[in-house]
């Protein structure tokens, strides 16, 4: 590294998981908020017999956004080009989590490791979009679309799957993304978005004025409002304002939750362990740009070892929190591709192709799925992308949620059985 | 992918025949042919003949005379009075009304696209010399005496400081803070208006993170030299200015790009700068000129940390491009170094793809998502900018004075940032220098729980400049909230504000009355007929119940979340 300039190791693009933060996160086990939980009623009645419901069962769909590497989840075993192609930063055999002969995760994805060991733990390695471009903000919205060649596509996957498979009188809830407006993940839909859970109860207008009485007048005015996504995003809160109020005394994180990726996750942990109808969930975790210094997998305040141990940590607690629900969520985490195999000038990888996908939950195949092309035939320096991260979405959605006919999912895309992974259990 | 150029919303702008007939020519011309696009229910008889002959020179493409601050035109006077001219208008008199009318409308739409939200002040000083008079006046602004505003960002002194100043002093991570409640207040208070938002688009444009550690004590110096000054300027210089400014030299990891000892050059800020800053991801450079940009620019650092613009020679080399090739038509001519960059940037700048992607991202940001980039207010500005050497003002003009501007009132929702200042503008607030530090506060706490505290998008592509992103559940929510905490007084950073201002005097005497008053005070017109029956049926009352003085507060909070407040 520069000994002349003293620049900063960490100058991580998208939002930093603070030192602090991390170790609250990490270092907190969850067990104890399970305890908070309040079950409606309306569902512990009926869970899975409800006309509205096929199966009560859930995707959540996690986004790192800024292409995570990759090899920094899963790594080959004795790969002699991986450890010449990241001197310092490859993750070591010996320290590597083995879930597969070939393949070893992160020493830092304890949880996920677990997840594993439990049989609830896929991973897809080479995986990515056939279109090439290296942008991220290009690529992200590909994936979203589920689309490898069409950017005019308005709609995302998920919002085309809730839209084909609406019934009449759909709970509000029912795709949810956490975030300011709806991702294009859920365009299409009536999904809600929302980036914390606090946002969605209304006060008083003082003199007087109840709650109640707002919400009233804001009923009334907001239909006859001149822009369209004012007037549908109005139609939305106001849904959920009434739905969530019986949960609005409880509905911030806990302390062990405001860390890190804590604050993005817990919405969708709450509402799930709640019981209130969510089928689709996204959540976006960012920071994962790492063109410098991404240190050494064994070094716990290693930037790229605190992105690991960050998700690892939230995701765990995900499933702590979410209690009995976790025989009935499925999770994806994806990015938006890979990073180069070799370091830039600067203990940094610039942006690559080929990515990790993870399936974790409810009827998950354990193990390494797909193909792997290796580390020497690469795509000019960069892992080939040879599983379609789509064959995965595809193959979860349609062993997991409600029949759908995939071509409207993903258009253009042959998603049929055939060309599925293995990543869920038939 | 900045702006989704694919938008479901059709441009079905309803009737409007008659500006129809007039042709986009006439109408992109003067004051009155735009005071007659904006006004829509009301058909308006067309003064025709008087509004193209008092047209002002607009920017046309055969003029880059004017490149330098948008000479004022000499259409100041204008307004004719609205002589009789055709058709079945009633008498003279009506004529005058309904324009005045029009007037207002069309300064109602001025000042929501231009500034960070009307005032009664602000909609006045619009009609008294007219629309493109204002615009041109706000485009001229180092002519605008701001220093009010200038005294207050004193306030807050990282504002001021250099980044070692700021890394030497006390709570350097304030800077955050210093530069969010600075930006927040100039919209507030400051004077120059149309300056500000072009400051904000820019700011978004070229992102950098506030909250990035290293950048962070940048970026003052990022606001105050290099967006500010240039943000009407030529597009080329603010280009360069931004590749050399130490916040993105260190956002996008440029400053540590080196190619010595064997090492690659970092490509991160060589692409953004191309797909972000420049052409755009579809402006036809492939994955090999993204490395030979970032070959071309390696060693482009800094003297420290906290420091200032450094070329360091022994950590550059020029690259694949010094052996042939080019970038989009760019080729080294014998240059390396410092001035093969700027020569490079400068070309960029130049190049048609920027110029038809600035205008379109302009386009959308002041008429609307509407707007596809072969629509004329595009093409038109396209063409302005590079006829004036990539002059950004005469650029803003030409689509500030379009057809399509003229017809897109009330179109696009505010953002946060403009929500907030726009209500705190409402309200008259009066800046007390005692609470500067509740100002930063109150600025802080709102601003991040509507997720736009300035400067602090993560990512390079800036805030979404899309509706759609801002109008979230939570999102709505969370603005219904802070009209009733601003409405009610709780927690604003001055002196409660004063409701009698808002309502006039004589007080009202009947609750319609009242709401009308607050109305046209705060939203700059009467609030809708739903909105107003929404609130009277939700309250139980009626518009002619005995108005009451104590219900002041929760009635300007009721009409601050109608959605004529949200929308701009």
């Amino acid at each position: 590294m520069s000994d002349d300039l003293d620049l900063p190791l960490v100058v991580p693009l998208t939002r930093p998981v603070g030192r602090r933060g991390f170790l609250t996160a990490a270092g907190l086990g969850a067990g104890a908020l399970a305890a908070t939980a309040v079950l409606r009623p309306s569902l512990l009645a009926a869970p899975a017999g409800a006309a509205t419901s096929s199966s009560g069962n859930v995707l959540v769909y996690v986004f790192l956004r800024g292409a995570a590497d990759g090899l920094s989840f899963l790594a080959p075993l004795g790969d002699p080009t991986l450890a010449a192609a990241r001197p310092g930063v490859a993750i070591p055999d010996a320290a590597a989590l083995p879930v597969d002969p070939h393949f070893g995760l992160h020493p830092a994805m304890t949880r996920i490791a677990a997840l594993h060991a439990s049989g609830r733990a896929a991973f897809v390695p080479a995986a990515g979009s056939p279109n090439p471009d290296r942008s991220h903000f290009f690529a992200q919205a590909m994936m979203e679309r589920g689309s490898a060649t069409d950017p005019s596509l308005t709609t995302g996957w998920l919002g085309r799957y809730l839209q084909a498979t609406a019934r009449s009188g759909e709970d509000l809830l029912r795709g949810l993304g956490v975030a300011d407006g709806v991702p294009l993940s859920l365009r299409g839909s009536t999904a809600v978005a929302a980036p914390r859970l606090q946002s969605l109860s209304l006060d008083p207008a003082g003199g007087g004025v109840t709650a109640a009485q707002v919400q009233s007048a804001l009923t009334a005015m907001y239909p006859a409002a001149s822009n369209d996504a004012l007037r549908s995003g109005a139609t939305a809160a106001l849904g959920v304002v009434r739905e969530l109020a019986p949960i609005a005394a409880s509905s911030a994180p806990p302390a062990a939750w405001t860390g890190g990726f804590g604050p993005a996750v817990w919405p969708v942990a709450k509402l799930i362990a709640d019981g209130f109808p969510v089928e689709i969930a996204t959540i976006d975790l960012g920071g994962w740009d790492e063109h410098d210094a991404m240190g050494s997998p064994t070094d716990p305040y290693a930037n790229q070892t605190r992105l690991v141990a960050g998700l690892d940590s939230v995701l765990g607690m995900f499933f702590d929190q979410i209690g009995a629900a976790a025989a009935r969520t499925t999770v994806i985490v994806t990015t938006e591709f890979g990073r180069r195999i070799a370091l830039n000038g600067s203990g940094g990888t610039d942006h690559g192709r080929g990515m990790v996908m993870m399936a974790l939950g409810a009827g998950v195949s354990p193990g390494v799925h797909g193909a792997w092309p290796g580390l020497v035939d690469t795509d000019a320096g960069d892992v080939r992308v040879v599983n379609d991260s789509r064959s995965v979405c595809a193959e979860v959605l349609s062993r997991r949620l409600r029949p759908v006919d995939l071509t409207t999912v993903f258009p253009g895309f042959d998603a049929r059985p055939a060309t599925w992974l293995g990543v869920t259990t038939a | 992918m900045d702006a989704d150029p694919t938008d479901q919303h059709s441009g079905t702008e309803a009737g409007s025949a008659p500006e129809r007939r007039l042709g986009r020519r006439s109408l992109l011309t003067g004051v009155g042919a735009l005071a007659v696009a904006a006004v829509r229910p009301p058909r308006v008889t067309l003064p025709t003949t008087t509004t193209t002959t008092t047209a002002g020179p607009t920017t046309t493409t055969s003029a880059p005379a004017s490149t330098t601050t948008s000479a004022p035109a000499p259409t100041t006077t204008t307004r004719p009075p609205a002589p009789t001219t055709t058709s079945t208008t009633p008498a003279s008199t009506t004529t005058t009304s309904t324009l005045a009318r029009g007037d207002a409308a069309l300064a109602l739409h001025v000042a929501r696209r231009c500034s960070y939200g009307p005032t009664p002040d602000l909609l006045a000083e619009i009609r008294a010399v007219g629309p493109t008079a204002w615009i041109d006046g706000q485009l001229a602004w180092t002519a605008i005496d701001d220093s009010a505003a200038d005294a207050i960002v004193t306030a807050w002194p990282r504002v001021g400081q250099t980044a070692d100043q700021i890394a030497a002093g006390p709570q350097p991570g304030a800077v955050r803070s210093d530069l969010a409640a600075a930006t927040a207040a100039r919209a507030v208070f400051g004077r120059r208006q149309l300056h500000e938002v072009l400051v904000d688009f820019w700011w978004n444009h070229f992102n950098v993170d506030v909250t990035n550690n290293a950048a962070g004590p940048h970026c003052p110096a990022h606001d105050r030299d290099v967006v500010r000054p240039l943000a009407t300027g030529r597009f080329a210089d603010l280009l360069v200015a931004v590749a050399k400014s130490p916040a993105m030299l260190i956002y996008l990891d440029q400053a540590l790009s080196r190619v010595d000892h064997g090492r690659l050059p970092i490509e991160n800020y060589a692409r953004e700068m191309l797909e972000l800053h420049t052409v755009g991801v579809d402006g036809g450079y492939d994955e090999t000129d993204v490395k030979e940009v970032a070959w071309l620019l390696s060693g482009w650092s800094l003297t420290n940390r906290t420091g200032t613009f450094l070329f360091r020679p022994e950590w550059h080399a020029i690259g694949p491009l010094g052996t042939g090739g080019d970038v989009l038509g760019w080729r080294p001519a014998g240059l390396d170094g410092v001035p093969a960059g700027e020569s490079l940037l400068v070309h960029l700048a130049h190049h048609p793809r920027t110029a038809a992607r600035l205008a379109h991202k302009l386009a959308v940001r002041f008429v609307g998502e509407h707007v596809r980039p072969t629509d004329a207010v595009v093409t038109d500005a396209a063409r302005v900018y590079l006829a004036n050497d990539t002059a950004i003002a005469p650029t803003v003009r030409s689509i500030l004075t379009s057809t399509a501007f003229g017809e897109s009132a009330g179109r696009r929702v505010r953002r946060p940032l403009e929500y907030y200042a726009a209500t705190l503008r409402a309200l008259r607030l009066q800046w007390d220098p005692a609470r500067a530090g509740d100002f930063a506060a109150f600025t802080m706490s709102q601003l991040g729980q509507l997720d736009q505290i300035p400067h602090a998008w993560p990512t390079p592509d800036g805030y979404p400049d899309r509706d759609g992103a801002w109008t979230g559940a939570g999102s709505l929510v969370t603005r219904w909230n802070l009209a009733t905490r601003a409405g009610n007084g709780f927690g604003l950073p001055a002196p409660t504000f004063d409701p009698a201002r808002i309502l006039g005097s004589p007080a009202p005497t009947t609750l319609g009355d009242a709401l009308d008053r607050i109305a046209v005070s705060v939203l700059g017109e009467p609030l809708d007929r739903t909105a107003r029956s929404a609130i009277l049926t939700a309250i139980g009352l009626t518009a002619t119940t005995r108005w009451n003085p104590a219900w002041s507060r929760s009635a300007i909070a009721l009409v601050l979340q109608s959605p004529q407040h949200q929308v701009r």
